[in-house]
C-alpha cells in the first residue's frame, strides 16, 4: 500500500504528463476503477489542470495572446506548462517565468519582441496587486534644508517597474488596449519588427488601473539610479550624463504625481 | 468513527445569514459596486485577493462594508504534505485579518505534492493516514486564523483502491477530530454519487446537522459516461431535489449559488438564489409548523 505522499506523487505526475505505459502499473493500481475507465477519468482531471494553467497564462498575458493568435499562444502555453510546474496554490501567480523562458525559445525568432512584451505584461500584473503607494509628503520635502537635499534617497514605489527594450513596447502595448478595429490601424503604424529607438517602459498604477508609459533616456537613468539606492544628487548626475538638458524638477514632479515616488529618507549612510 | 474518540471542540454556528448568497466573480465586480444589488451575502475565492494592495483589496473592503462576506479558498491543499502550505496559509491569514470575513472555508482535498501545485481539487484516499494529515492541517489553519473554518466535500471522478471508509464517514471524522465545520456541496455529492454509484441520500443522512455551516449549489456537465463539476450551468433539477432532501435532514442552512465558467448576468444568478431562497423559506415554515425533528420530518 503506497504512502499518501507516494499516491500524490504518482497521481500528480500523471496529471502533468500523458499516461504513458511506463508508469502505468503504479498509477493504475491506485484506483478502484478498472484501468480503461480510470484512464478516461484521469484524462478529465488532466484536461482540467492543463486548462486552468492555460487560462491563467492567457489572462496574465493578453497582449502576447493577441500578438501570437489563439492557436500559437496555446502552443506556447503548453510548452511552458510542460517545463514549468506551478509553485503556488494561487493560480494568479502562475507564469512569472514566461519572459525568461521566451528569451531562450525559438518562438521568439520570428517575433523577437515577445520576451520583452512578456516582461512588461508580468510587471503590469505585479503592479496591479502591489502594496498601495504612500502619498509623497511634499511639505516635508520643502522643509529639508537645501544643503541636505542632494543627499536624500527617494523611495520608488514597490510596484513600479522600468523595462528597457530595443522594441517599441509601449506603442505595441498601447495599441492593444484599443478596440479591435482601431487596434489594427494603430499596429500598422508601428514597425514592430525592427528595433527602433530604444524604448523605456515605466509601469505605473493610477486609481487601481495599471499602465505602461514611455520614459525619456534621461528620466529612465534617473529612476534606475534611485531604484538602486543612489542619492538624489547621484541620480541627477546619472541623468545629466545621458542628456545635459535633463530637468530634475519637472521629472521629480511627474514621478511624484504618478506615485512612482512615494517618499524620501535622509542619507544616514557614512 | 468510534463514538469514544476525543470530543471535538463545539463548532460555533456560522455567522452567515440563513439565506441564499451568491459567489461573486470578477465580471460582476463593477456592477455590484455601482448598483449594490439586493443579494444577502457574497462568497469570493480567497486567492483572488492575496495581493498586497490595489484594486482587488480595495474592492473587497468596499463589499465588506455593505454585505456579509465569506472567503472560500481553493489552494491550501489540506490533504497534502507539500512545502507550499505555510506560505499560502500566511497569505490567507493576512487577508482574513484585513477583511474580517463572516466565514472562512476550504476544500477537503489535495492539490499539491512536494513543491508543485496542481491548482485543482483532487480527491483523497479515504485512509487513516489521509485523515490524520487533513486533521493536522485543518488544526494548523484554525490555530493560525484563530477561528474555526468550514471544509467542503469535493466532487470526484476517481476512487482509490486503498480507501478504507466512505467519503461521508471521512468527512464527518475530519470535522469531529479537527473541530471544523462542514460546507456541504450538494452538487458535488450528486456528481460523485453518479460517478461512483453510491446513494446521495445515504451520504446526506450520515452528516450530522450541527456540523454543517453552509451548503453549496452549482451546475455540472455530462462528459462521456460520467459527470464533471464544471460550475458552468444552472443548478440541475435532480440537484434541486437533493437540496430539498438535504434541507429536510439538516434544517435550513446558509446556501450559496456558485457559477465559475461562462458566467451569466447577475440577474440569472439572483434567479438561482431566489429558487434556493424559496426552498429555504419553505423549510423554515415547515419547521415552525411541525414539532418533528428534521430527520423525522423528512421520513414522514
Amino acid at each position: 500500500m503506497p504512502s499518501l505522499p507516494e499516491v500524490q506523487a504518482v497521481f500528480g505526475g500523471a496529471l502533468r504528463n500523458d499516461a504513458t505505459p511506463g508508469h502505468s502499473s503504479a498509477l493504475w493500481a491506485l484506483f478502484a476503477e478498472p484501468e480503461a475507465l480510470a484512464e478516461r477519468r484521469l484524462a478529465a482531471y488532466r484536461r482540467n489542470v492543463i486548462g486552468n494553467w492555460r487560462s491563467a497564462l492567457a489572462s496574465s498575458y493578453p497582449v502576447l495572446a493577441q500578438l501570437l493568435g489563439a492557436q500559437r499562444f496555446r502552443q506556447l502555453a503548453d510548452r511552458y506548462i510542460a517545463s514549468y510546474p506551478s509553485r503556488s496554490g494561487d493560480l494568479n501567480a502562475y507564469g512569472g517565468e514566461l519572459a525568461a523562458w521566451l528569451d531562450d525559445s525559438s518562438l521568439s525568432n520570428e517575433q523577437p519582441y515577445l520576451p520583452d512584451m512578456a516582461r512588461l505584461e508580468w510587471a503590469l500584473l505585479v503592479a496591479y496587486g502591489a502594496a498601495d503607494a504612500a502619498v509623497f509628503d511634499l511639505a516635508a520635502l520643502a522643509d529639508v534644508p537645501a544643503a541636505v537635499q542632494p543627499n536624500l534617497r527617494l523611495h520608488v514605489w514597490v510596484g513600479a517597474a522600468l523595462i528597457e527594450s530595443p522594441w517599441p513596447l509601449v506603442d505595441i502595448w498601447q495599441a492593444h488596449q484599443l478596440a479591435e478595429d482601431e487596434r489594427d490601424s494603430a499596429l500598422a503604424a508601428i514597425d514592430v519588427r525592427s528595433p527602433t529607438a530604444p524604448c523605456r517602459a515605466l509601469v505605473v498604477r493610477s486609481e487601481g488601473r495599471v499602465l505602461a508609459l514611455a520614459l525619456t533616456a534621461s528620466a529612465a537613468a534617473f529612476l534606475r539610479a534611485l531604484q538602486s539606492g543612489q542619492t538624489l544628487a547621484e541620480a541627477i548626475a546619472a541623468a545629466l550624463s545621458v542628456d545635459p538638458a535633463f530637468n530634475p524638477g519637472a521629472t521629480l514632479q511627474a514621478f511624484i504625481a504618478q506615485r512612482t515616488l512615494t517618499g524620501f529618507s535622509m542619507n544616514d549612510a557614512t | 468513527m468510534p463514538s469514544s474518540s476525543a470530543p471535538a471542540a463545539p463548532v460555533p454556528s456560522t455567522r452567515l445569514p440563513l439565506v441564499a448568497g451568491i459567489g461573486l466573480r470578477a465580471p460582476h465586480h463593477a456592477q455590484v459596486l455601482a448598483e449594490r444589488p439586493a443579494v444577502a451575502w457574497w462568497e469570493v475565492h480567497s486567492e483572488n485577493f492575496f495581493s498586497a494592495g490595489g484594486a482587488p483589496i480595495e474592492f473587497l473592503h468596499r463589499i465588506r462594508q455593505d454585505y456579509p462576506l465569506s472567503l472560500h479558498g481553493v489552494g491550501l491543499s489540506l490533504g497534502a504534505l507539500d512545502t507550499l502550505f505555510e506560505a499560502h496559509l500566511a497569505k490567507l491569514a493576512a487577508l482574513v485579518e484585513r477583511i474580517e470575513p463572516v466565514s472562512v472555508s476550504e476544500h477537503l482535498c489535495w492539490s499539491s505534492a512536494g513543491a508543485r501545485h496542481f491548482n485543482d481539487l483532487l480527491p483523497l484516499p479515504y485512509t487513516e493516514a489521509a485523515l490524520e494529515q487533513a486533521v493536522a492541517r485543518i488544526e494548523r489553519v484554525q490555530e493560525r486564523l484563530q477561528r474555526p473554518i468550514l471544509v467542503e466535500n469535493v466532487s470526484s471522478y476517481l476512487q482509490f483502491a486503498d480507501s478504507m471508509m466512505s467519503e461521508w464517514d471521512f468527512l464527518v471524522a475530519v470535522a469531529r477530530r479537527s473541530g471544523c465545520g462542514i460546507l456541504l456541496d450538494i452538487n458535488n455529492i450528486y456528481v460523485s454519487a453518479c460517478n461512483h454509484g453510491f446513494s446521495a441520500q445515504t451520504y446526506i443522512d450520515a452528516i450530522p446537522a450541527d456540523l454543517v455551516g453552509e451548503l453549496h449549489l452549482a451546475g455540472f456537465e455530462a462528459c462521456e459516461d460520467f459527470l464533471i463539476d464544471t460550475h458552468g450551468q444552472p443548478v440541475h433539477s435532480p440537484v434541486w431535489d437533493l437540496y430539498e432532501y438535504a434541507l429536510g435532514h439538516l434544517g435550513a442552512k446558509p446556501t450559496l449559488i456558485e457559477w465559475d465558467v461562462d458566467i451569466p448576468s447577475l440577474a440569472v444568478l439572483q434567479g438561482e438564489a431566489a429558487q434556493a431562497e424559496q426552498r429555504l423559506r419553505a423549510r423554515m415554515h415547515n419547521v415552525s409548523a411541525s414539532p418533528l425533528e428534521p430527520g423525522h420530518a423528512l421520513a414522514a
